[in-house]
């Protein structure tokens, strides 16, 4: 009697394959961006993700573990089924670097039953970085109010010198 | 020594103005922080604690100056430190309330008839006496 061990190793379609995200000194920002997870093979595969790396701090991934159904196989050109990640990177005020990088993983998780199977990983490299810094954008009140203090400075000098 | 109080709210005018413009040139600078609390905090501690001393030093001027420039000083601190760190300017609006009302007070307020009087009196000279004859 022999046993006979089958090795499936699948492959995970994702798209884009890297970000680079830049964002200004000194603001609270949340950029979201989204991740095409497809699955070319003939089985379905369940997939889980996690943030490696300084940026990890900044973000987090929805879902963060899902399955994707049967696909037509890599050779073949027919639609794959597909699942779009959403990636949300809030970036508080206070950074410390002006550099932040890592990778977001997915992890293809072993697939039960009768075969052996081999978790696949594969990740996206994303690149944070803290540029300029930010101007804040006053609203016209705030801007009017800066401009009558700048004239008061100016004409009460005057004006008191006269009073005198 | 004249206007000693309307040139300390002159000042005090021109750093709360220097803190907006920090603000919408370089609003990042105010992120480092000291203790518990960002640098907004303390930079405006820092220009009102000003406010408050000069205040205090010159109230022999005008009293009303001083209470003026006394009750609302740590208002001004907390709407800036809030308007800053929740990135809300209906705060602001009221940190450069503040200075554009006392500098308009400070303005407007005529000096005392004593010390107006003083003002347009010439210095007193020392006059030679004559020596008593003996």
């Amino acid at each position: 009697m022999g046993i006979c061990l089958v090795t499936i190793v699948n492959a995970i379609g994702l798209s884009p394959l890297s970000m680079d995200i830049t964002v200004e000194k000194g603001k609270e920002v949340e950029i979201v961006r989204n991740i095409q997870v497809s699955n070319p093979e003939e089985s379905p595969i369940r997939i889980s993700t996690r943030v490696t790396g300084a940026v990890a701090d900044f973000i987090t991934i929805q879902p963060d573990s899902f399955e994707l159904p049967a696909g037509p196989g890599i050779r073949s050109t027919e639609a794959r089924p597909y699942k779009w990640v959403t990636v949300t990177f809030k970036i508080p005020r206070e950074v410390k670097q002006s550099k932040y990088t890592g990778e977001i993983v997915f992890t293809q998780q072993p697939v039960l039953g009768g075969t052996m199977g081999v978790s696949a990983e594969l990740g996206i490299g994303v690149s944070l970085n803290i540029g300029q810094m930010a101007l804040a954008e006053f609203p016209p009140y705030i801007l009017i109010m800066m401009f009558v203090m700048v004239v008061l400075l100016v004409i009460s000098v005057g004006f008191k010198r006269k009073m005198v | 020594m004249k206007h000693n109080q309307f040139y300390g709210i002159w000042i005090y005018s021109i750093l709360c103005l220097l803190l907006a413009f920090l603000y919408k040139n370089a609003t990042g600078v105010f992120e480092t922080k000291i203790g518990d609390y960002n640098l907004s905090l303390w930079s405006a501690l820092a220009v009102n604690v000003f406010l408050i001393v000069y205040s205090i030093l010159t109230f022999r001027e005008s009293k009303i100056i001083t209470i003026l420039g006394i009750i609302p000083a740590p208002f001004s601190t907390y709407l800036f430190y809030q308007s800053w760190t929740k990135m809300s300017y209906e705060y602001l609006a009221g940190f450069l309330a503040i200075p554009i009302i006392l500098l308009l007070v400070a303005t407007l307020l005529k000096p005392k008839p004593r010390q107006r009087l003083m003002e347009s009196m010439p210095a007193i000279q020392p006059q030679a006496r004559p020596l008593p004859r003996t």
